[in-house]
């Protein structure tokens, strides 16, 4: 039987994705479980599996098409559905009368008898289209970045230009780049470059955002993490530490747990806290779900997978976009502090800076403390001055005596 | 010479069929076929016509919804799309009938096929003898020699034009010409039907007519009945026809002009003379109700020997000469005809009429019940009339006759009752699907008796 590989959905944000590589070729022999394409959305690299053994006998889209959730992009079958499949796909257009072409927009009439004649193109239209050259999303952007004039690239097939058409082109050309063009170069901008650039102006448009900052004294945590490497040889992290902090406040400050949607301050039934994650290309901010009911370990085992899954490009929607607290730690940069921008719809989001040993005055002499800069920035609809302030306090207390959380 | 168990010229409904089931009683078969397996039927006839009758619905259906505000707006239609899907349509049935040709190992031999004395056939200068022949070779277009004929298009032309006319005249109000007009005026075309005959249909029951004729002109057809159509001039693209209604001759304009006045027998291949085949008044091969020539051993169904010209009642003919050929008698019962007309909406009809009641001697009843009163009919905006004559002394069923939507799917339940002359106190324990217009028809046929229920 023939079967269709979909594009699955992508998530909340979107149902669009880009095809960013096509791993197989028309008459590769699949297995369930193969990678057949890759498609990005404004959040992740998704790859799509195949779920079934067999034949590919169709290939539905190619690099550079973006595809809506349900798009055929492959159809996969045994020998005798080779067959048919063909047989199917090939008959209308044999059965098509070989008149002339008409013109696709001549042919269509309306069904309404009263309604006006369809309309020919309005003139400007149709003097603009010859200008528009076909060509594949991929093709156009190569040939953007490097200042190639699409009308002068032919397509080896006759029909869209593809990235290898300009490739092509590119390699026999000698046209050369003017000086002007030479000043700069422009950056390509991947879907998940733009979706930050969407959400972070979304963020400073909409939301009035206040910060407060706090300095932790960090020994207790510090103390903590040796701790539990000693006992147990497991290594967990000072943002794991902060995440079961952040739940045991939010059982106090409920806001904490808040998204702002729809109008609406949605405070949720559980803590669910991102990770700003910096990639290479971006960045991406992969949800720990419950964590007011994880143990310290399982929240150090889930911030670890997910670290390990953004960086392979392996996340899935799903594993982004439900938080309602994000940390941004930018500790290990040896910064001192900073300002982060609310990821909406969440309620704050927590910039942490390194730990650095500051001297204290303490009964009457300064001593070493190892302390940690951080900075908060709070959605104002949803929370205000004092309670962030509360909030904080009560937070700052249970990094500094860890043990309070065991309460 | 290859000898044959049977030998079957014309591969239409009546000739595949008949050759399907001998070769399934274990006949060794021969399939003469000049043009396309299938004969009008399936590659000019009813399957096309049908075709194309399906989206015109459709369009008129999302009309309906667009005119109701439930759909924005109508929308845009291909008919160049709507012709390649007619042949794809058409295509996947003539394959589906060379298939079963082959799976039931039916030799088929594709050129015209010349009927000798004997039961031999000669086809391509090859001589075929077969202990029995069927000449299944149907019908073609009549053409009237009118001036200017030349100018006028037949229904398999029209089945194929490749642009809705802006103007179609239909010369002939018959079965073949109300589709196609229907057809067309759903497409769009400004639609007019000439028919010679003082009214359409004659032989069906009035009533039924009546309804029929306002709801197709509603639908845009503009019927001019008691027209003898004279002339089809030619002027540039555009064509005139001028016909003499009440002694004043009148002209119309046209895009198209379909000639539809019916069909004549297909006899290219049999020389009647030669062979001493009796032929009838009108051209038709004459045969018993056994579906036997005048010929040993052979016999003739279908269009070619008149009668119904119907891809139904070919069937039928086909499996009663079968079935004398394989040694069980049989004979040719018409009675249970349906009758359908593909118009919008569609009409059908089996068994007798009132009048052809009263001239058997019955005391006929007729009964009736409008598409309005029916729960489903409302649901899905249809309407119509359901007509049921029954006789008042017996109170069994004679005939049903039905106008609106799937008429042409009700007359199958209606051909039972008919033939089982189901009586009223039969209708009255029949129970039938809510909500289902089906349920009409048993309203119909309690109101001859006015014991319908939900009618006042
Ligand atoms: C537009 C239109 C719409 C119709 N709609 C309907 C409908 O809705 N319902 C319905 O029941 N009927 C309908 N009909 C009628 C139906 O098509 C015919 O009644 C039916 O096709 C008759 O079948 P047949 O086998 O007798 O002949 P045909 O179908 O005419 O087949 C005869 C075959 O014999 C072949 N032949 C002839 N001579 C020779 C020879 N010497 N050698 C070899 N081959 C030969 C021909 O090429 C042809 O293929 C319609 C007809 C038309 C034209």
């Amino acid at each position: 039987m023939i079967k269709e590989i979909k594009m699955p959905s992508a998530g909340q944000t979107t149902d669009q994705a880009t095809i960013c590589s096509v791993n197989v070729k028309k008459g590769d022999i699949v297995k369930r479980g193969d990678i057949l394409v890759e498609a990005e959305t404004d959040k992740a690299t998704l790859p799509v599996e195949s779920f079934a053994n067999g034949t590919v006998i169709d290939i539905k889209v190619s690099e550079g098409d973006t595809v809506d959730a349900g798009t055929v992009l492959m159809v996969i079958g045994d020998a005798a559905d080779a067959a048919s499949y063909k047989a199917e796909a090939v008959a209308p257009e044999a059965a098509a009368p070989a008149a002339p072409a008409v013109k696709e927009e001549d042919e269509y009439q309306p069904i309404d008898k009263n309604a006006a004649p369809v309309k020919k193109a309005e003139p400007a239209v149709s003097a603009a289209a010859p200008n528009e050259v076909k060509a594949m999303p991929n093709a156009k952007q190569l040939a953007k970045q490097n200042n190639v004039d699409l009308a002068k690239v032919t397509s080896a097939n006759g029909g869209l230009i593809k990235k290898s058409d300009v490739e092509e082109f590119m390699k026999n050309s000698s046209v050369k780049v003017s000086d002007d063009e030479d000043v700069y170069a422009v950056e390509p901008q991947s879907r998940m470059r733009k979706a930050i650039a969407a959400r972070m102006l979304q963020s400073c448009n909409e939301i009035p955002s206040f910060q407060i900052s706090i300095n932790i004294d960090m020994t207790g945590a510090i103390k903590l993490k040796n701790e539990v490497l000693d006992a147990f040889g497991v290594k967990i992290s000072y943002n794991d530490i902060m995440c079961k902090a952040l739940a045991v406040t939010a059982k106090e400050f409920p806001l904490l747990n808040a998204r702002y949607e729809n109008n609406e301050i949605r405070v949720c039934n559980h803590t669910n806290i991102g990770i700003a994650v910096g990639l290479d290309n971006g960045l991406v901010v992969p949800v720990v779900k419950h964590v007011d009911q994880l143990s310290l370990k399982d929240i150090a085992a889930a911030n670890k997978a997910n670290i390990g899954k953004a960086r392979d490009g392996q996340l899935l929607p799903s594993d982004m976009g439900c938080g309602s607290v994000s940390l941004s730690n930018l500790g290990m940069f040896d910064v001192d502090e900073f300002t982060a921008i609310v990821n909406p719809p969440e309620s704050c989001i927590f910039a942490i800076g390194s730990i650095r040993t500051e001297p204290v005055f303490k009964e009457g002499v300064f001593v070493p403390c190892s302390k940690c800069n951080v900075t908060v920035s709070f959605d104002h609809r949803m929370i205000d001055g004092s309670y962030g302030a509360k909030l904080l306090k009560k937070f700052k207390a249970y990094m500094e005596n860890p043990s309070l959380l065991l309460f | 010479m290859e000898q044959f168990d049977l030998l079957v010229i014309g591969a239409g409904p009546g000739g595949y069929s008949s050759a399907i089931e001998a070769a399934k009683a274990g006949l060794k078969v021969a399939v003469f076929e000049k043009d396309n397996v299938g004969g009008t039927c399936l590659n000019v006839g009813c399957i096309p016509t049908k075709y194309l009758l399906d989206k015109a619905l459709a369009m008129d259906k999302i009309r309906n919804l667009t005119g109701d505000g439930i759909f924005k707006d109508a929308g845009l239609f291909s008919y160049k799309k709507i012709q390649a899907g007619k042949d794809a349509v058409v295509g996947k049935l003539t394959g589906g009938v060379s298939a079963l040709f082959k799976a039931n190992g039916i030799q088929l031999v594709k050129g015209e096929a010349a009927l000798e004395k004997g039961c031999k056939v000669s086809c391509n200068g090859s001589e075929y003898e077969g202990k029995n022949v069927i000449i299944a070779t149907g019908s073609h277009p009549f053409m009237v020699p009118i001036s200017g004929v030349e100018n006028t298009i037949d229904s398999t032309q029209a089945l194929s034009l490749q642009q809705v006319p802006k103007r179609f005249c239909v010369i002939g109000g018959g079965v073949i010409g109300l589709e196609l007009a229907s057809a067309f005026a759903s497409f769009g075309s400004d639609v007019t039907v000439l028919e010679m005959l003082p009214d359409l249909l004659p032989k069906e029951l009035p009533e039924a007519v009546k309804v029929l004729k306002i709801a197709i002109k509603k639908h845009g057809l503009n019927v001019i009945t008691g027209a003898k159509v004279l002339s089809a001039a030619r002027n540039g693209a555009e064509k005139a026809v001028s016909y003499e209604k009440d002694g004043k001759t009148e002209t119309i304009a046209a895009d198209e002009v379909l000639m539809a006045i019916g069909r004549k027998p297909s006899l290219n291949g049999i020389d009647a003379k030669a062979i001493g085949l009796e032929i009838d008044k009108k051209g038709f091969i004459s045969v018993n109700d056994k579906m036997q020539t005048n010929l040993e051993g052979v016999y003739a169904i279908g269009d070619v020997c008149g009668g119904y010209q119907l891809a139904h009642a070919a069937y039928a003919e086909g499996e009663v000469a079968v079935s004398n050929i394989l040694g069980i008698a049989k004979t040719l019962d018409v009675s249970i005809m349906p009758r359908c007309i593909f118009t919008i909406p569609c009409f059908s009809a089996v068994g007798i009429t009132a009048e052809q009641a009263k001239e058997q001697g019955f005391d006929p009843v007729v009964g009736s019940f409008n598409y309005q009163g029916n729960g489903m009919a409302l649901a899905e905006g249809a309407s119509g009339s359901v007509f049921v004559i029954m006789d008042r002394k017996t109170k069994t069923t004679l005939g049903i006759q039905i106008v609106g939507e799937n008429a042409s799917e009700m007359v199958s339940f209606a051909s039972s009752e008919v033939a089982n002359h189901t009586t009223l106190d039969q209708w009255e324990q029949k129970i039938v699907a809510h909500p289902s217009l089906s349920e009409m028809v048993k309203e119909a046929a309690l109101d001859a008796f006015k014991l319908a229920v939900h009618k006042i």
